[in-house]
């Protein structure tokens, strides 16, 4: 992996592992050292990962380095959902719509917040990273049979959570 | 011929087949079998119906940018750089749009330059030009993509006499209308 490569990897992946780490530690410095540490270290790792799964390489970096922290800090540190946001999404119509998609955020939101650390981890990998199932069973070390139990009954729990919010699909 | 009953789904087998299917990981026969569960089952139904949405709302999340700083610092302490190159520095959202205008008005800038010798419009351009010019003076609709083009193009052969011909033959046309 040459530092041109590096550099193109890094930009292209470096929202979604700082966006992951966010969602595990819920805590705006602790992700983005979290990320930072990440991506320097594919750097010295250049040698052992492929350029195609750099991503994949990251992600489970991410993860491992958040657990870790996690267990060392052992708080429910909160981020406020405003964090969580993002930038205001382009071309969005008028304020009433504004106020109610905002809504509807904030409770899908906090409805993934509420889960355990375990199934934010296999949401966000699988659907928000579109991990495959080989790559999230690396990532967290399970077997494959355990990990689609485990994305079953988070994808559960979620709906549960958005169904107790009031969110329900259209 | 089978009983179809002899290889039911219980509830719990058609919730695993139910994301196997949104996987698309189901065989044919267990995609038969989870069809005739749901046929007279209204909760593994309902399950079904709404798993997708629950799992575009993960999907949907939003992107949240790593900090400039953040990102500085990976360089520095990797490819040794003092700071994101510059190419990538451009990458990031509201530095493209930046970047983008920076060229627009370069672009517009060109244009108001005179030229020794502007090439000579097309006689396809010339056309699309006018009816560009009388859509818009004429009944204020908006422009197809061939008008706008045209109109970009014609914007840097602006004093040619072909296009002065056309604006000629678009000012007698507005003033008809007029009457």
């Amino acid at each position: 992996m040459t530092s041109e490569e590096f550099g193109q990897i890094v930009m292209a992946h470096k929202d979604r592992v700082h966006t992951y780490a966010i969602w595990m530690l819920r805590n705006g410095d602790d992700a983005r050292e979290v990320a930072q540490e990440s991506l320097t270290r594919l750097w010295q790792h250049r040698g052992d990962v492929r350029n195609g799964s750099a991503k994949a390489w990251l992600l489970r970096t991410t993860h491992r380095l958040c657990i870790d922290r996690i267990r060392r800090k052992n708080t429910a540190t909160t981020v406020g959902l405003d964090d969580l946001a993002g930038p205001p999404a382009a071309g969005e119509p008028g304020p009433v719509r504004q106020m109610e998609r905002q809504e509807l955020r904030a409770k899908v939101m906090a409805a993934l917040a509420a889960l355990s650390p375990r199934d934010r981890a296999v949401m966000l990998m699988r659907e928000y990273n579109d991990m495959s199932y080989e790559e999230i069973a690396d990532a967290l070390g399970m077997s494959l049979a355990a990990l689609k139990t485990t994305i079953h009954r988070a994808r559960g729990r979620l709906r549960h959570a958005l169904n107790g919010a009031g969110v329900h699909s259209s | 011929m089978n009983d179809p009953h002899e290889h039911a789904l219980t509830c719990e087998q058609a919730l695993d087949a139910i994301h196997a299917r949104f996987d698309d990981a189901l065989t044919d026969d267990d995609d038969a079998a989870l069809d005739a569960h749901l046929a007279t089952c209204d909760a593994c139904r309902e399950f079904e119906a709404g798993l997708p949405f629950v799992c575009e709302t993960v999907r949907r999340l939003p992107d949240i940018g790593l900090p400039d700083d953040a990102l500085d610092a990976v360089f520095a302490a990797t490819t040794r750089r003092r700071s994101a190159p510059l190419l990538y520095r451009l990458m990031t959202r509201w530095q493209t749009a930046v970047a983008a205008a920076v060229v627009a008005f370069a672009l517009l800038l060109g244009t108001l330059t005179p030229r020794r010798s502007p090439p000579a419009p097309s006689p396809e351009v010339e056309q699309a030009y006018a009816e560009a010019q009388f859509v818009v003076q004429l009944t204020g609709r908006v422009l197809n993509e061939v008008q706008h083009t045209a109109l970009d193009e014609i914007g840097e052969i602006r004093a040619t006499p072909a296009v002065q011909r056309v604006s000629g033959l678009w000012s007698i046309a507005t003033d008809d209308t007029q009457h």
